[in-house]
């Protein structure tokens, strides 16, 4: 693995070269939080921003996939470059996981223009890689157009993709119609476009209805054009739905919206590079310190209370008091 | 951290089941690897675009019988053309001996015959890798 200064330099000018290797090989970096990741980042950085970020949500067997291939065939009719990075669940007990969406994309995958990666989310609850973000960036950095996300999906948890994307498709299927709880437990405020696949099954347009009206009731950004019935396993209604995507696109571009919610993107970045590097490890320093040996000595003598160890810790951290102290 | 061993497990060929090389998958998740399954029917050149684009460690090649020999050497043939031979290739199925010494010669690290015990090619994955 080129960790070394001169093997990321390289990696770096393979990836804005578009080197499939070097975008494989930068993401196993990121992924694993190897050496040099830090450093990759930071060289990518200025070169990313360019690219439409999608995330596609919704229950396991919607679709997502499927979906997923057929639009990045139109896109890739217009001479558009894809990334796509599929997320699929790791096991609680061994940590292993089996990737398998690369199944329903198989039409694509050997395509020219278009990387695929699949990514366990290795303990993460929100649906996501803990690492989709420098994923999506390396993507970025080597000319995608679009960058296309698949969630895990399953029910509430995975909201986070809201964290990463500008545009959210959230896949339903007819049946969903029957479980209304499904819908209303949030996840309607996250959607951007709403599709109801397998849409030759009985009670779509029932389940068009509903989601329609839910969107009048959540959601005053929305309008009910943004709900689209598709077939995806038979290529139906996969114009529509690109439509309803370049036009919410179009709509965010020019009213401001997208800028804002970039800004919001970089925001949450920021904030998750601080909070791991800086507040985790001031935790685990502070955990590992003999002060708070210390402190746990005479906590179990019962010597000294809670609160009290706090105060005495803080005494000597200069950010910890300042907390204390509210301010 | 340390990196998480990464295998993709493909059936090369145009017929057959998957049913071993989805067991294989499922005995490599167990054992804490992140498997990447891509299905049956891929051309050797799909199996290297994507073991490349997964960055995996290990290809896994599930064969029915001794017709996919040229198959698992085209793999390992593609690999080296595109730089990248340090991708470990594996097989499994019914493979005559002297069939196998042919694609050990060409660059296949290991075959395992059916009923070898999935814990064999986990150890063989983990002490194989770099
Ligand atoms: N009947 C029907 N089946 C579909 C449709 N779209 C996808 N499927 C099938 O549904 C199954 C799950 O699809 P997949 O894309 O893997 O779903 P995912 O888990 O959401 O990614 C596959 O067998 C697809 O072939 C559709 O519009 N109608
Ligand atoms: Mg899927």
């Amino acid at each position: 693995m080129p960790t070394d200064k001169l093997g990321i330099d390289k990696l770096v000018s393979g990836i804005l070269a578009s080197n499939k290797r070097a975008v494989a090989k930068a993401i196993t970096i990121l992924e694993n939080d190897l050496p040099g990741a830090a450093v990759l980042l930071d060289q990518v950085f200025t070169k990313t921003g360019n690219a439409q970020l999608i995330g596609v949500t919704g229950p396991p067997g919607a679709g997502k996939s499927t979906l997923i291939e057929k639009i990045t065939n139109h896109w890739l009719q217009e001479g558009k470059k894809i990334g796509i990075i599929a997320v699929d669940p790791s096991s609680p007990f061994t940590g292993g996981a089996i990737l398998g969406d690369r199944i329903r994309m198989k039409t694509i995958s050997s395509k020219k223009n278009v990387f695929i990666r699949s990514m366990a989310t290795r303990g993460a609850l929100g649906g996501l890689s803990p690492h989709i973000r420098e994923a999506m960036q390396i993507l970025d950095a080597a000319g995608m157009d679009k960058i296309i996300v698949e969630t895990v999906g399953v029910g509430q948890s995975e909201i986070d993709i809201v964290k990463v994307a500008d545009t959210v498709i959230l896949v339903t299927v007819p049946e969903a119609g029957d479980d209304i709880q499904v819908i209303k437990s949030g996840i309607m405020e996250i959607g951007d476009v709403f599709v109801v696949n397998k849409a030759d099954r009985p009670g779509a347009n029932k389940m068009e209805i509903l989601l329609k009206s839910m969107i009048h009731s959540n959601n005053e950004n929305l309008t009910d054009k943004n709900v689209v019935k598709t077939v995806a396993s038979e290529s139906q209604g996969i114009d529509e739905l690109i439509e309803v995507l370049d036009n919410h696109y179009h709509e965010f571009q020019v009213t401001g919206k997208l800028l804002k919610r970039k800004k919001a993107l970089l925001e949450l970045m920021l904030f998750d590079i601080i909070k791991n590097h800086f507040a985790n490890k001031t935790l685990v320093k502070i955990k590992e310190s003999d002060q708070f040996k210390n402190l746990l000595n005479k906590l179990a003598k019962r010597e000294i209370e809670p609160y009290s160890a706090l105060t005495e810790l803080a005494e000597e951290n200069q950010i910890l008091a300042a907390i204390l102290e509210g301010k | 951290m340390e990196k998480k061993i990464k295998v993709l497990v493909a059936k090369p060929g145009l017929d057959g089941h998957d049913r071993g090389a989805k067991v294989v998958a499922r005995a490599l998740r167990d054992a804490g690897m992140e498997v990447v399954y891509t299905g049956l029917r891929q051309t050797p050149e799909q199996i290297v675009v994507a073991a490349i684009q997964e960055d995996v460690d290990v290809i896994g090649l599930s064969a029915l019988s001794g017709a996919h020999l040229h198959l698992f050497s085209e793999v390992v043939k593609l690999l080296k053309e595109e730089n990248a031979d340090d991708i470990i290739v594996i097989g499994g199925g019914i493979i005559p001996e002297a069939d196998q010494l042919v694609l050990k010669e060409k660059g296949v690290a290991e075959l395992f015959t059916p009923g070898t015990p999935t814990g064999e090619i986990v150890e063989f994955i983990k002490t194989n890798i770099k």
